[in-house]
């Protein structure tokens, strides 16, 4: 498991991948609300 | 029903100045009553997103209101699932979404969470809750790609939603966007009530540090940026109160109000309004109510009396509420207008109180459907400021 990535790591590798599509900002914006649920949930 | 969105957006805007608008301003607080009147589930909104609309359409059709306190649901069940969380989960009347505490801090670990607020809750916290986190680099991906689609999908639907009540329905939403504490993250999402109960008395100075340092985080989800020098006057922030109820004036002076005070100037400094829900008792904090910059912030106001609140922080903050469920409820229709129009008597003058519920509505009982019609649209018949 050492080599796992990290839930941060896997975020940003998400943002990357998954949200390449978005202008930046609106990127940053959905990333934060993501972040916000996950700590919600 | 002829007003226009400008025109109840206007209303709004003059009471909280403390000035006398048009009409007295109303506003509906429907939660998931909005699934229940229009008959539907949390199962078929997830099965069929694009039913959150018509669901919180529905109660509009009949109901006047002059802005509505949020659009659609934002902690819906699907959100936990998809991380393999337990924390959120439907009740067995398949339309009202339950809030389960969860506290996977331990007390010992204020040092970690302080030097690093973010590592700590992201990468050891929320695994030990959300077990898909807690698995290979393929499934925690897999997890929050699910998340990220679900958003996708539900933040369009919102938007939609949005603009659907505007064009359709000329009603505005109050809330944009969220203020949250620092101290509500430690007490919702890390430590519960037992845990925080125990911390400020037995490790006030970490608490204190740790509030510090989830400041940047709480900024970060405020979502201002240094670059946004002006905010408009509406849509408001808005922060549902949780820990204050249940904390002495001297615990809320010392862990609540330092951080919470830094996220609201914030708003206050670029000229952004507040609508804080004040969840439980407040009078024992009427004197930080007085202490908010005059004219910045709306109180929802739940378990006081609303005539005392008008007397004591009436002048400095705009109130709303008053109505109160139960007499929606139970009570004749003769009883609940005669209460509405002693509340529109009494408060409305000179502006700074908005009509609405003592509660925001979540379930089916929780009022009778033809009371609260009737009673809102006699207030926005009666309420006219002459």
């Amino acid at each position: 498991m050492d080599n796992e990535k990290t839930v941060l790591e896997v975020l940003e590798e998400i943002k990357k991948n998954e949200l390449a599509e978005m202008p930046e900002e609106a990127a940053n914006g959905f990333m934060v609300l993501i972040k916000f649920l996950m700590l919600a949930s | 029903m002829g007003d226009t969105y400008q025109e109840r957006i206007n209303r709004i805007k003059t009471t909280v100045n403390h000035q006398e608008p048009d009409k007295v301003p109303i506003l509906s607080m429907i939660g998931t009553y909005a699934v229940h009147y229009a008959g539907g589930t949390i199962q078929e909104m997830t099965d069929h997103p694009e039913k959150e609309i018509e669901y919180y359409c529905e109660p509009h059709k009949k109901l006047y209101s002059d802005a509505t306190y949020t659009a659609g649901l934002v902690f819906d069940a699907k959100s936990a699932q998809c991380i393999g969380s337990d924390s959120h989960f439907v009740s067995s009347d398949g339309a009202t979404v339950q809030h389960k505490e969860i506290t996977p801090m331990e007390d010992t670990e204020y040092p970690e969470l302080i030097a690093d607020p973010e590592g700590y809750i992201f990468n050891k916290m929320l695994p030990r809750k959300a077990k898909k986190l807690a698995g290979t680099t393929a499934e925690k991906y897999a997890a929050i790609k699910e998340l990220v689609d679900h958003w996708k999908v539900k933040g369009m639907i919102q938007a939609q939603l949005i603009d659907k009540l505007k064009n359709d329905y000329q009603l505005p939403v109050i809330t944009g966007s969220f203020a949250y504490p620092p101290l509500d993250y430690i007490f919702d999402y890390l430590r519960g009530f037992k845990g925080l109960s125990l911390d400020m008395r037995r490790h006030k100075d970490e608490l204190v540090a740790a509030c510090n340092a989830i400041q940047g985080m709480a900024d970060e989800f405020l979502g201002i940026t240094e670059e946004m020098t002006d905010l408009p006057d509406f849509p408001f922030y808005a922060t549902m109160m949780h820990v204050p109820t249940f904390i002495s004036p001297k615990q809320f002076e010392k862990f609540f109000v330092p951080t919470y005070e830094k996220l609201i100037y914030r708003i206050h400094e670029r000229g952004g309004k507040l609508i804080i829900f004040l969840e439980g008792s407040w009078e024992a904090k009427y004197d930080w109510l007085n202490s908010l910059p005059k004219n910045f912030a709306v109180g929802i106001v739940e378990g006081d009396n609303i005539f005392e609140a008008k007397k004591r922080v009436g002048d400095n903050i705009t109130l709303a509420g008053g109505m109160p469920l139960e007499m929606l409820k139970l009570g004749k229709k003769e009883a609940c207008i005669d209460y509405a129009k002693k509340l529109v008597d009494e408060l409305a003058p000179g502006g700074g109180y908005i009509f609405a519920s003592s509660r925001e509505l979540l379930s089916k009982g929780d009022v009778n459907p033809e009371n609260m019609i009737e009673t809102y649209n006699f207030v926005h018949e009666y309420g006219i400021y002459k």
